[in-house]
């Protein structure tokens, strides 16, 4: 017949450990006597408190300390090479070679050089503005086109180094053209003023202009 | 108790002894509970090994609202549950492999054998929760406090648990025994005939 006493029940597993009181242990002992179901529990409780669990060897808990403690590293280790691997990614990519970024560096110089000194210049313009200029200006328009496009490749500093070299230039020019005008001999002239790139060309028609200007403001 | 919070504050400040200590304490009741509730011992070792690995790389995060043992047996549990559901095992014992009839040493251990891996068989169809309860009671002799605390439940609800698996299980060995003899006597039928 079932017990449905459950005082008795809850303590049978602390009375099989021996872990009760004396009246308590007495209390028991006098229901198992008188109780099958009880004590076919209390047995049951015993099968299964019986159950054998392999020691496996002295080796194998002396070992369980290290073997935790550097499953531990490594588990940090494959954390640490995570963060690593983030960290080496992004310096992959700032650590690409000198010369490369000194090339993206000098392509971008260039290209805002060539925005802020050019800022409405279209190389398939180049026609149409060569046609709007002074034709007497340009010995022959084939070189015109030539020096605007080589004038255009130019950077800001070699632009400078140009118009350097273009005002030397043209103080020998300016002295040589002012004597050959003054004297009327003109040898080589032309060809001298065919080696002249636009800007050569323009400045010389401004200074040739101011000639012009002082020399009818003299002769007036 | 306090004597495990020195220890995790020493294991913490990188001091390998209070490490050491640790393991060493608890790896032994930790295996006998995983090894019951997994039945293998290379199952055990590896999850002996992740439990103190989980325990240890989640320092931080122990409140210390249980203690370090129940803490422990929480994680334990977890992951053996996880191992069990994956494959509830339930090894049977071939006699023809092993049986030497005329030594009745070897017939004894049979036979608790036999009986071992009934009531196995019985205890893998309890439920969850009830069976790790009864477990924890009979086999590792946790207190209904310990084990509400380990099962995060309260503590009606642990010893619940624990009739409803004493009387499941009684049930089921009967049935089994009633079984195993009707198996036997039609056996004892065929060869008379």
């Amino acid at each position: 017949m079932k017990c449905k006493n459950k005082d008795i029940k809850e303590l049978l597993p602390r009375y099989r450990e021996e872990g009760l009181d004396p009246d308590d242990r007495i209390r028991i002992e006098g229901h198992l006597a008188a109780c099958a179901d009880c004590a076919a529990e209390l047995d049951l409780l015993g099968v299964v408190a019986a159950v054998q669990v392999p020691d496996p060897g002295e080796a194998f808990w002396s070992a369980m300390p290290d073997r935790v403690y550097h499953a531990l590293q490594e588990e940090a280790g494959k954390k640490g090479a995570a963060k690593r691997w983030d960290l080496s990614r992004l310096g992959e990519v700032f650590a690409l070679p000198r010369w490369a970024w000194a090339t993206a560096s000098l392509g971008i110089v260039v290209a805002v050089a060539w925005i802020v000194l050019y800022p409405g210049t279209q190389p398939v313009e180049m026609g149409e503005n060569f046609a709007q200029l002074e034709e007497p200006a340009y010995p022959s328009p084939d070189e015109a086109v030539m020096a605007m496009v080589d004038l255009a490749e130019l950077e800001s500093g070699e632009l400078d180094t140009v118009a350097g070299w273009a005002d030397k230039e043209l103080s020998s020019m300016t002295k040589q053209v002012e004597s050959t005008v003054l004297s009327g001999d003109n040898q080589d002239v032309y060809e001298e003023i065919t080696e002249l790139d636009i800007q050569e060309l323009e400045q010389l028609h401004e200074m040739l202009k101011n000639l012009k200007a002082e020399g009818a403001r003299g002769s007036g | 108790m306090d004597e495990d919070f020195d220890r995790i504050n020493r294991c913490e400040a990188g001091e390998r002894e209070a490490f050491d200590e640790l393991v060493m304490k608890y790896q032994k009741p930790l295996y006998a509970m995983i090894y019951r509730m997994v039945s293998d011992h290379e199952d055990t070792s590896d999850i002996l090994q992740k439990t103190f690995l989980k325990a240890f790389t989640g320092l931080k995060n122990f409140e210390g609202r249980s203690s370090f043992k129940t803490w422990l047996y929480q994680i334990a549990i977890n992951l053996a549950k996880n191992l069990y559901r994956d494959r509830s095992r339930t090894e049977q014992v071939s006699l023809d492999d092993v049986v030497i009839r005329r030594d009745p040493k070897t017939i004894e251990t049979l036979i608790a054998k036999e009986s071992s891996q009934r009531l196995r068989r019985a205890l893998v169809k309890l439920p969850e929760k009830q069976r790790i309860t009864l477990m924890l009671r009979i086999q590792e002799g946790r207190s209904f406090n310990e084990i509400s605390a380990i099962m995060k439940s309260s503590l009606g609800t642990a010893k619940a648990n624990y009739h409803h698996a004493v009387q499941k299980l009684k049930g089921m060995m009967g049935n089994q025994e009633s079984g195993d003899r009707n198996q036997k006597a039609g056996t004892g039928n065929e060869m008379q005939e």
